[in-house]
């Protein structure tokens, strides 16, 4: 009785190991499909021009060098905007704990922003500096960006600047050093690995979001850098370009979704790196 | 280990005839929200040595020792009344600068607490922004409160290594070591030494009685012997109130009272 009891057990162990290998493979599968998809094609459509002109017309040669400067300039002046103001509500929230209820409503609000669509952001930002200011603009782009990016760098440096043990900050605190010290020069610096972790997740994030910036900086067919223009950038171009007929905008842009691609799986990869625990801490 | 004692901070808190003024503990009352944990504290410790806080987990002689430097306002919630007087002056006055304050009563906690810096910025972070000194000086300091701590001849040619690499009795030593750098008038220990290895218990506690000579020191502990060992004078307290306070060998040879017998004798199982 106990030797049929066993194998009963052993079989459905062996059969669950068998389902959860299966369904990892199975998720793995397409994961796998898509990369293979993106460099077959991307690496085909890829090609220095595409570093050096700008966005064709269709059925001509050309590249994608302005929607490639146009996401560097926004993707920049959102992240810059979004650090700066994640890291003080996260400052805010980790180290005033004695606003404790104030915390918890920032907190909570937080959390809806990390969860809004992203689309809804980008209409949150056509309503309030599209519409009222006459147009598409690179800047309204850019503050779509910095609003999906900030919830993202909110919550994780709070929660890397909560790992720092109390009696640090005591120990700061107890050498007559003023809070401001303690907090930038011994907590911050505590919890920098954390930190950058933060961002860099949040960039990769933001890098490929299109949804914020088709009603905010919309798309740009020459080169523009002027911030109260439509801004050419590679997410719009992509949903563009991927879904004419023309097949030299199809290659562009599977090179374009290829170079994304590359992107955010450097910043995990590297995020991954430097957050791996080390003596620093 | 030439280093000399910049204007030696010893016994700062001495009244004019040259007596060490006393550490005056009148009326204290604390309250962690609605929890009344220190139950009208009246003592007079002796302005010079080691004076030991005793008793169970949870009596309140931690709390006790974080009103001395008003760590505890860190925390919503809790509450002090009465009055500590250091050289004269009410520590609980809401007029007190509380960053001075706590330069002159310096804390050493139970866990090392390394900055994530250099073992000399360790010293030296504190003493830069607190006080006005050129380089050649605090580079003295650091040497000087090194040395006071025991751990100079360890690191002397390891100074830009990061605290965190020194092993935790040593760890712990930088922190003694970067308090004392303030040169404060008064040391609270609270207990410093229950995580450390014996090796490391036995250092600190010799660093202790050495430091007595110049700092007056109040020290929290869960170790009989060490109170026995390091202090002059020993309060031992049971649920937030005092039971005993007396000179050391007195309140461990002849107690007073039967709750302390009675916890002296557990105490030493």
């Amino acid at each position: 009785m106990s030797r049929s009891l066993s194998f009963g057990r052993r079989a459905k162990n062996s059969l669950f190991y068998l389902f959860s290998v299966f369904t990892t493979l199975f998720a793995l599968f397409f994961l796998g499909a898509i990369f293979w998809e993106l460099i077959r094609s991307g690496f085909a459509g890829l090609d220095w021009s595409d570093f050096t002109e700008n966005t064709p017309p269709p059925m001509t040669d050309g590249g994608f060098l302005n929607a490639l400067v146009g996401s560097l300039i926004m993707t920049t002046i959102a992240m810059s905007l979004a650090t700066v103001v994640g890291v003080l509500v996260a400052t805010f929230l980790s180290e005033f704990r004695k606003q404790a209820r104030l915390g918890s409503v920032v907190r909570f609000l937080n959390d809806i922003l990390l969860s809004a669509p992203s689309i809804i952001i980008g209409l949150f930002i056509y309503a309030l500096l599209v519409v009222p200011f006459g147009g598409f603009s690179g800047i309204a782009g850019s503050i779509a960006l910095a609003i999906v990016a900030l919830p993202m760098i909110t919550r994780t440096c709070e929660d890397v600047l909560r790992i720092v043990p109390d009696q640090l900050r005591e120990a700061g605190i107890a050498l007559g050093l003023k809070r401001s010290t303690v907090t930038l020069r011994i907590i911050y610096r505590s919890a920098r690995a954390g930190m950058v972790t933060a961002v860099l997740l949040a960039l990769g994030r933001v890098a490929g979001e299109t949804a914020p910036l088709l009603f905010t900086a919309l798309n740009n067919s020459g080169f523009s850098a002027n911030l109260f223009a439509p801004m050419p950038n590679l997410p719009v171009m992509i949903y563009q370009f991927a879904m004419s007929p023309y097949e030299n905008w199809k290659e562009l842009a599977w090179a374009a979704s290829l170079l994304i691609t590359v992107f955010i799986l450097a910043l995990n990869v590297f995020s991954r790196v430097i957050f791996r625990p080390s003596t620093s801490s | 280990m030439n280093a000399t004692a910049p204007d030696s901070p010893a016994l700062s808190h001495v009244s004019e005839d040259g007596t060490p003024t006393p550490v005056e503990v009148e009326n204290l009352q604390f309250h962690y929200g609605s929890f009344h944990a220190l139950k009208d504290l009246n003592l007079r410790f002796a302005g010079t040595g080691a004076t030991a806080l005793i008793g169970p987990s949870g009596c309140g002689k931690s709390t006790f020792l974080r009103i001395f430097n008003r760590i505890y306002e860190l925390y919503p919630g809790q509450h002090a009344e009465g009055s500590i007087r250091i050289d004269g002056e009410n520590v609980l006055d809401p007029h007190t600068d509380l960053n001075e304050l706590r330069t002159k009563v310096g804390m050493v906690f139970q866990r090392p607490t390394p900055f994530p810096m250099s073992i000399f910025e360790n010293v030296a972070f504190a003493v830069r922004k607190v006080q006005r000194i050129g380089k050649q000086e605090l580079a003295d300091r650091v040497e000087w409160s090194l040395s006071k701590a025991g751990l100079w001849e360890e690191v002397k040619d390891s100074l830009r290594k990061p605290g965190s690499a020194l092993s935790g009795g040593q760890q712990q030593r930088l922190c003694i070591a970067r308090t004392i750098a303030l040169q404060p008038s008064v040391l609270l220990l609270d207990e410093p030494t229950s995580a450390l290895d014996p090796y490391s218990v036995q250092k600190v506690e010799a660093l202790v009685e050495e430091l007595k000579n110049e700092f007056k020191i109040i020290i929290v502990t869960h170790n009989m012997s060490q109170a026995r060992r390091v202090s002059e004078e020993t309060v031992f307290m049971v649920r937030g109130e005092v039971v005993e306070f007396a000179p050391t060998r007195e309140l461990f040879d002849s107690p007073r009272e039967d709750r302390t017998r009675a916890y002296l004798q557990v105490g030493d199982l």
